[in-house]
């Protein structure tokens, strides 16, 4: 709670260092802001008495600090401080000023550790609208630019619409089963014969949860809002946002509807029809930023595995799953926007020659694409790996395979992105891609973690 | 602990030299050096055919997976072919391209993911060895080849691959859940105890991984193109040691752990090896380029191991490691003679060489000796492997050993005719310039050629190295 706290401090002080002429200040309060909130979450570990309601894990039945949370909250705070790093050094033109587009990052990430660490649907409700707020403000950064308003728009159309979708499931849960609290629904969805607008409640707020995560068919926005948007907010959507939308539909799910699957083939379609239509997708696309919001769909697809393959082992698959994604991504999208700056397009063939012209940047992009494609040692690989073995181990033989041969789909469109940084020419007028200080921290950090986290996933799924 | 340190070395060397080196170093002979110092070191593995071991280290607790190696005398045989073969696949190399240091970095890297699919004593492990290799035989084949069409067909062969691998790793990862353990004895123990009809899809998982990876008919279409598009290394790498992680897949990981499947589909592939070997020999016998010829050749060669190995008879299993050394020494030799009579004619079209006897004896030769391997003539390494081979398969059918066979008649033609083509007849202009082989090509050739000959008056040492670890394989 201190963190949430904290961080929610942090978004008012931080508008105010926008008076101020040094701007390094407002990313140093950012950072260590956010640094310390994980810290502040990190001392809650293992903290967590279910018979001591009072306890600063539990916040009046609102709030509660177990350690999934906690590692996911941590998870979260890693992320946002990446990217607060990246926007650093980042030179794309933007029309909102540091001091304002950190403090919508600071309130991203209250939303998201809101939603990773609720017991009562009503929170989850503030956390979720915190959150996207925050990033429909965010897509619109360019204000001049005609795709960034178009995404801004579009996003902010369709979430509000999901917003109204999810608040009812809301209602009709809470006409059902008279509470807002998981663990009072929880104990309904144990008895028997639950009443059919409980059922009409769950589909809706799965809905909204798939709408959140990207996942098909509700993923129509994605590919115009991830290209639209600024690159680093792209960035943003792809990594926090994912994250605390899927860990929230998991808490939703693993607590209150453990007892009853019907929802699983729902949820099976669903990951069957995302991992399809965004991995078949992504292979024609030629702007990589649509091209990695395709992959985007997909992985929500690979994600969902965890929902309706509950076990004892779904929170660690979910852990490693989106660790390696999320520092695969960032370190692909920092590579994203050092080309883009340097070439002014997203197009495939702005990588070309780029193995050439900056090599440690080539192989950063590459390790990046790989581990998103799922090649062992590389993070990516791991959270591949534990999710089939959870869905194998639960007998989904044929989603598995399914998610297999996209999978080999996968490896196709993001080779090509490594081929062309690799085999193709660059332009005759080519430069040397110079990497801002920022960049080369967050690059390195990203690439050790994908390295690391690819050899020696043990250190996280031990975790929980 | 010896196992883990032979397979580390190559990996820290190549990792150092990829990304620290620089074109001013001199790569080529650091990787040598490297190669050459493992290969010594892999030799004290033969003063035993028991079983070396290193000690488990607990990888993935919640998984029960370990990072365990174990050689029993098959596995020391394949790393003692891969320790062997790498140095001449360094030593072929021009010591003076660009970027250098990453090639030669990639071999190393990819010398650690050929011994840890040869050693690996868990599931898993083979599982992340067996695409680690393909990552750095991705850039090899690919970023050093002059070939137009690489892009397009060392994609084809990435794809093509990884598509096979996550079959098995669905398999693998369903063998060690039902098993609770991914250790080799787990997965031979559950596998064993599955129903048929269970067997008999983990089955298919396995095969079409190892049958992409050998390659065999109709999984080869990636094969062919890849062969000759690739660097001359990249196809060394490839076609010597490469396709043997298929069939070492097969023979360790397929064989024992599905034994009812194997049982229910053993027809079926001795029938499709024998289709691939009448077929590719056929298609061998038409090239007009001597790369292609030998990369068609090399399909029918393993399409016999391959038919070998699934009669599952001990003459077979010993049939298939006699044959994949003497393959991988072969293969190597000729693609090597291939890229020298390329370098220095600069045509690979048999129609436009000829006469080069005249110029280079030595070169006639080494050539001689390496190709009456390939044809498996007595007293050369090729003849014993492909003797027990046929019989293996003749033990199963008669009508099959008959097609089979067929290979060594097909496979004399077309070499000896390759041979005819490029080295007698009249002198060419295009080779009448061919000199003589240097030093340093004699260093590579004729210890290759001096194998071809040792091995094939004297392959007991083999036989005894491998023999208990095929039995235990057989389950005899």
């Amino acid at each position: 709670m201190n963190s949430i706290i904290l961080l929610s401090l942090l978004t008012v002080i931080n508008l105010f260092t926008g008076f101020s002429k040094n701007k390094n200040l407002s990313y140093l309060l950012s950072f260590t802001g956010i640094a310390a909130s994980a810290v502040l979450l990190g001392i809650l570990w293992n903290g967590n008495d279910a018979t001591n309601i009072l306890a600063p894990n539990f916040v009046n039945h609102m709030l509660s600090f177990d350690n999934t949370t906690i590692v996911f909250g941590v998870l979260l705070c890693v992320n946002a401080s990446l990217i607060v790093l990246l926007l650093h050094s980042h030179e794309e033109p933007m029309d909102v000023p540091a001091a304002e587009f950190l403090t919508l990052v600071l309130t991203m990430l209250v939303g998201g550790l809101c939603m990773v660490s609720y017991t009562n649907l009503t929170m989850l409700f503030l956390g979720l609208e915190i959150l996207s707020i925050s990033a429909y403000i965010l897509a619109g950064a360019k204000k001049r630019d005609y795709r960034s308003n178009e995404a801004a728009l579009k996003y902010y159309l369709m979430g509000a619409f999901t917003t109204g979708v999810f608040l009812f499931g809301v209602a009709l849960i809470y006409g059902a089963t008279g509470s807002f609290d998981i663990t009072e629904i929880a104990k309904y969805a144990a008895l028997p014969n639950p009443q059919s607008i409980y059922y009409v409640g769950i589909i809706l707020l799965m809905i909204a949860f798939a709408f959140k995560i990207a996942a098909a068919p509700f993923h129509f926005w994605t590919p115009d809002v991830y290209t639209g948007a600024p690159t680093i907010v792209t960035a943003l959507m792809s990594t926090l946002i994912k994250t605390a939308a899927i860990v929230a539909f998991y808490r939703l799910f693993s607590i209150c509807f453990a007892g009853a699957a019907n929802w699983n083939v729902v949820l099976m379609i669903m990951a069957a029809m995302a991992m399809f239509i965004g991995n078949v997708t992504a292979v024609v696309q030629t702007n990589v930023k649509r091209m990695l919001a395709y992959s985007s769909i997909a992985h929500s697809g690979y994600l969902l595995f965890a929902l309706f393959a509950l076990g004892n082992n779904s929170g660690a698959s979910l852990l490693v799953y989106t660790a390696g994604y999320t520092f695969a991504s960032i370190l692909a999208f920092a590579g994203i926007i050092v080309v883009q700056h340097n070439t002014n397009s997203n197009h495939l063939s702005a990588f070309n020659g780029l193995g050439k012209r900056n090599p440690m940047l080539a192989v950063c992009i590459t390790v990046a694409l790989l581990s998103l494609a799922g090649i062992p040692p590389l993070a990516g690989f791991f959270g591949k790996f534990y999710i089939f073995t959870n869905a194998l181990k639960a007998d989904y033989i044929a989603i598995t395979v399914w998610a297999v041969l996209m999978s080999c789909v996968g490896v196709y469109y993001y080779l090509r992105i490594v081929i062309n940084m690799f085999f193709k020419p660059a332009e005759a007028d080519a430069k040397e891609f110079i990497l801002p200080p920022s960049y080369q921290i967050v690059m390195g950090i990203c690439l050790c973690l994908v390295v690391l986290l690819g050899v020696a996933p043990g250190i996280l799924s031990g975790l929980i | 602990m010896f196992l883990l340190t032979l397979i580390l070395v190559p990996l820290v060397a190549g990792v150092l030299l990829a990304t620290l080196g620089n074109d001013k170093l001199p790569s080529q002979r650091i990787a040598l050096v490297v190669s050459i110092a493992v290969f010594i070191a892999s030799l004290g593995l033969l003063s035993n055919s028991g079983l070396d071991q290193s000690t488990p280290l607990n990888w993935i607790p919640a998984l029960n997976i370990h990072f365990s190696l174990a050689a029993d005398g098959l596995s020391k045989l394949m790393i003692v072919l891969t320790t062997l073969l790498v140095p001449f696949i360094v030593a072929t190399g021009n010591s003076q391209n660009k970027n250098n240091h990453v090639l030669y970095g990639l071999i190393l890297m990819m010398q650690t993911g050929l011994l840890g699919v040869f050693t690996a004593a868990d599931g898993f492990l083979f599982y992340v060895f067996w695409e680690l290799a393909l990552i750095p035989i991705y850039f090899i084949a690919a970023f050093w080849s002059k070939d137009q069409n690489r892009i397009k067909i060392t994609l084809k062969f990435f794809i093509y691959t990884i598509f096979g691998s996550l079959f098995m790793l669905v398999a693998i990862i369903y063998l060690g859940l039902k098993a609770d353990s991914f250790s080799i004895e787990a997965i031979y123990a559950t596998g064993k105890a599955l129903p048929a009809t269970t067997q008999s899809w983990v089955f298919w998982c396995l095969f079409i991984a190892f049958a992409i990876k050998m390659p065999i008919f109709p999984f080869h279409t990636w094969q062919p193109n890849t062969y000759v598009a690739s660097s001359t290394q990249g196809t060394m790498l490839l076609s010597g040691i490469m396709l043997k992680m298929g069939i070492y897949g097969t023979m360790r990981w397929l064989l024992p752990v599905v034994p009812m499947g194997v049982k229910e589909w053993q027809t079926l592939v001795i029938v499709l090896c024998v289709i691939g070997i009448v077929y590719t020999s056929l298609i061998a016998m038409v090239q007009t380029d001597i790369k292609r010829m030998t990369a068609y050749s090399s399909i029918a060669h393993v399409g016999l191991i391959a038919a070998g190995i699934f009669a599952q008879t001990s003459e077979g299993m010993m049939g298939a490691s006699l044959q994949m050394l003497a393959h991988g020494i072969n293969v190597v030799a000729l693609f090597y003679i291939i890229a020298l009579i390329a370098r220095r004619t600069g045509t690979r079209t048999m129609a436009d060489l000829g006469g080069i006897a005249q110029q280079a004896p030595k070169f006639a030769t080494l050539f001689m000796v390496v190709m009456l391997g390939t044809i498996a003539l007595p007293l050369t390494n090729g003849f014993v492997g492909e003797f027990l081979l046929l019989s293996a398969v003749f033990s199963f059918s008669g009508v099959a050993m008959a097609f089979a066979g067929l290979t060594i008649i097909f496979g004399a033609i077309y070499m000896i005719n390759a041979y005819r083509a490029v080295m007698y007849g009249e002198l060419n202009p295009t080779s009448s310039k061919f000199t003589d082989l240097t030093t340093a090509e004699l260093m590579v050739l004729a210890p290759l050629a001096t194998l071809v000959i040792v091995l094939g008056v004297y392959p007991s040492p083999v036989i005894h190295l491998v023999e208990p670890a095929l039995k235990g394989l057989l389950g005899v």
